[in-house]
């Protein structure tokens, strides 16, 4: 038995794909990318405790982001549009929640961060959120995670290093 | 704002904030989209007509939108 078949952490690598592409969704975006990922990891306690920041203070983030980027542009603080209702996500997604026809495909980034994760993994399908994060640490600006964990004002080396302290070899 | 400040507020050089800023409006325009066609069924347009205004098919505002 491989240590993730038993990891009380595991998740569903589509579970977090799905609820990444409802992130992704809310704020208008066409693609999925690594701040959706990040986002979608936000949902699990254990994370938003790892990262010292709540799901909440990093949608707030995200959006101040973009504010930020079109006050740049001269559009003020008024210009904004209501985001849009998420979709429920269930647990364990079958194919057909996955290949929705409106489905919002991943940024190359975001793949690759979600092939990473599972790379040492004997069933591809299964992830903790810690090893979906761990590959999330390693990016920088201006990846959008990067940005966004900035942004947060979370110390990447220290969380990298929290993070290996728990995870046995990974 | 008049479209000449626009543009030498677009020659910001921080290709940063400038290339967030154009994601940002594209999140903005999806979202201004979603709320004011949720708005234009409240107020009876069809599919069609909303269709229409946006320059795509029926059909593809329908699948796009009517999930509710």
């Amino acid at each position: 038995m491989t240590t993730e078949s038993v990891a009380p952490g595991a998740h569903h690598a589509w579970a977090i794909y799905v609820q990444a592409g409802e992130e992704a969704r809310r704020r208008g975006d066409r693609r999925t990318g690594t701040d959706h990922l990040l986002l979608a990891l936000l949902e699990d306690p254990s994370i938003e405790v790892a990262l010292g920041v709540t799901l909440r203070q990093a949608r707030q983030a995200h959006a101040s982001l973009d504010h930020e980027a079109l006050g740049a542009l001269g559009l003020g603080a008024g210009t904004d549009a209501p985001e849009l209702p998420m979709r429920a996500v269930p647990k364990k997604p079958r194919l057909r929640d996955v290949a929705q026809k409106d489905r919002l495909r991943m940024t190359p980034a975001a793949k690759k961060v979600l092939e990473d994760a599972v790379k040492p993994n004997r069933r591809k399908l299964q992830v903790t959120a810690q090893q979906v994060l761990a590959q999330i640490l390693t990016l920088q600006p201006p990846d959008p995670a990067a940005v966004l964990l900035g942004a947060l004002g979370v110390n990447t080396p220290e969380v990298q290093r929290r993070l290996a302290a728990v995870t046995p070899d990974s | 704002m008049g479209i000449e400040e626009l543009s030498v507020n677009l020659s910001s050089d921080d290709p940063a904030i400038g290339l967030r800023a154009s994601l940002a409006l594209h999140r903005l325009a999806e979202r201004v989209e979603a709320s004011h066609v949720a708005s234009a069924r409240e107020k009876g347009w069809s599919w069609q007509q909303i269709g229409d205004a946006l320059g795509v098919t029926r059909q593809s505002v329908h699948t796009k939108y009517n999930k509710e």
